[in-house]
């Protein structure tokens, strides 16, 4: 099945920062999230997607067509609904004039939807965007990103700042309106966000793809292990995982480690306390980790 | 290219309304002092569009708004069209604004100060606002292009600053020029009627064509922007 966002070998040099992206895809049905650290190159990598800088080498395809800097891809576009992680309207408009952009901007804006919408997160028409609180600033993006129906939701950063009810609100708005023809594209630093939410997640460090998993594959089968440095040297003899497939990070009070399967270790070694790796977890493991 | 006309027109609706109003405090200044309008409406003429070409360049690196617009249905050459056509469209409600306001501010101030100030001709306020109306194009045709392939940066704000200085000294050295032995058959032709206007209409033509050109120029720079 056609992916909506499809990454294939995409390289983009800026001054000191190198974006090496091998491969990343949103397919059709999916909620695709995005985790690294300041600085990785998710915001970097989204531009890319909307066509805002060019590749030097690779493609980027947008709903099967190709996307080049400065592309229209206009049809495309149009699926498309985008949430940054500061409200961009211009802090003079006001919520209905937002919407009047929106109407003159997309031919199936949906009025009735954006204004249910408004009203649902309290947006008066008459409020003023820079009246707006940052909760609320992000809540009116997400009206107008939804108003127009898209397929595919590119969203950077859209929890940031946000109060605990207001994200799970925005979350579950997202998660409710997918089918098995939409994506969505999260980028976040709130990595619980996509635990929530996500089917995939893809971590970048320094540009590069770190890992793409499956979200039952980061929450579920992977597990921190935290034990002594000779109960560490036992599972690893035991050869329950494949060379080099555990990530271990030395304390000064013993080792944690990342294995990839905790329940083929809790079989071998009940005795040992292996939990539930998280995002944010598996993340921080994968990159200070050393590969044992 | 209309529909980016139109959100330009929607976002710089309040500072529009701004402008104009500090314009008309100009205005009326401007002619109780001198007692003439003439020279405030030439101002109004430029003043608006050129203070409006900056605002729009500005509010579009505010909080990523340039990028966002990007993700719109839009294409980069619609964006910088618009930023043209708004900004054409204000230059021409300017234009047609002084001549309609600017006899009426005169009556005002004659009415406010007691003086007796005399309506300036209709035909008269016309032809000067039409040389403001040439004016305006200046100063966003050179600033866009710049800002279109720069962004709005420290650099790019000193310009309409250093083309008004530029104007100045030309019109001073163009007017020493005219003043000397050297053109008496255009002063001649320049000092009739029909002359004043052809010069006027030659003035406003030449200035859209390199408003034209510009936007031609800046269409080029914002197709390989990157944001």
């Amino acid at each position: 099945m056609e992916n909506l966002i499809s990454v294939s070998h995409a390289r983009k040099s800026y001054g000191g920062f190198m974006l090496d992206i091998d491969e990343l895809v949103v397919p059709r049905g999916c909620v695709v999230g995005l985790v690294g650290g300041n600085g990785a190159g998710k915001t970097t990598t989204i531009k890319a997607i909307m066509g805002l800088i060019g590749l030097d080498a690779g493609e980027i395809t947008l709903f099967g067509r190709r996307v080049i800097k400065g592309s229209p891809l206009i049809d495309e576009k149009r699926r498309v609904g985008v949430i940054f992680d500061t409200c961009p309207f211009p802090a003079d408009l006001e919520v209905g004039e937002v919407a009047r952009m929106g109407r003159a901007a997309y031919p199936n804006w949906d009025a009735k939807v954006f204004e249910d919408l408004a009203g649902k997160f309290g947006l008066g028409l008459d409020k003023v965007v820079k009246e707006l609180s940052r909760g609320m600033g992000m809540k009116l993006q997400l009206a107008f990103a939804l108003a127009h129906d898209p397929d595919l939701l590119i969203l950077d950063e859209p929890t940031a700042g946000l109060d605990p009810l207001a994200r799970a609100e925005l979350l579950d708005l997202v998660r409710e309106r997918m089918s098995d023809d939409r994506g969505v594209l999260i980028s976040t630093h709130i990595t619980s966000d996509l635990e929530r939410i996500a089917d995939y997640v893809t971590c970048i460090n320094e540009g590069r793809v770190v890992f793409t998993e499956d979200i039952e594959t980061v929450c579920d089968r992977a597990g921190v292990l935290r034990c002594r440095a000779s109960e560490l040297e036992s599972v690893l003899a035991a050869g329950l995982f494949e060379p080099r497939g555990v990530c271990v990070v030395v304390g000064p009070y013993g080792v944690e480690a990342l294995v990839p399967d905790r329940f083929a270790l809790k079989e071998s070694f009940p005795e040992l306390a292996c939990e539930r790796a998280t995002v944010e977890s598996y993340m921080a493991l994968t990159l200070k980790g050393d590969l044992r | 290219m209309k529909l980016m006309a139109h959100v330009d027109l929607i976002v710089m609706r309040k500072t529009l309304v701004q402008l104009v109003r500090i314009g008309l405090v100009v205005l009326l200044f401007i002619v109780l002092v001198t007692g003439n309008a003439l020279s405030g409406a030439a101002a109004l003429c430029v003043m608006v569009p050129a203070i409006y070409s900056m605002s729009i360049m500005a509010y579009d690196e505010i909080n990523r708004w340039e990028s966002f617009r990007l993700c719109l249905p839009v294409e980069r050459e619609d964006v910088i069209r618009g930023h043209y056509a708004s900004t054409l469209i204000v230059m021409l409600v300017s234009f047609a604004f002084a001549v309609v306001i600017a006899p009426l501010l005169t009556w005002l101030a004659s009415l406010l100060s007691g003086s007796s100030f005399g309506f300036d001709a209709v035909g008269e306020m016309v032809l000067v606002c039409a040389i403001g109306f040439a004016i305006s194009f200046w100063i966003p045709a050179v600033n866009l292009p710049i800002v279109a392939k720069f962004g709005v940066t420290q650099a790019s704000r000193y310009v309409p600053l250093l083309l008004a200085c530029v104007m100045a000294f030309s019109f001073a050295a163009l007017g020493q020029v005219l003043s000397g032995d050297g053109l008496p058959t255009v002063l001649s032709f320049l000092s009739t009627q029909t002359g004043v206007v052809v010069a006027i209409v030659a003035a406003v033509v030449l200035s859209a064509a390199v408003y034209f050109a510009s936007m031609l120029l800046a269409l080029k720079f914002y197709q390989a922007r990157e944001f």
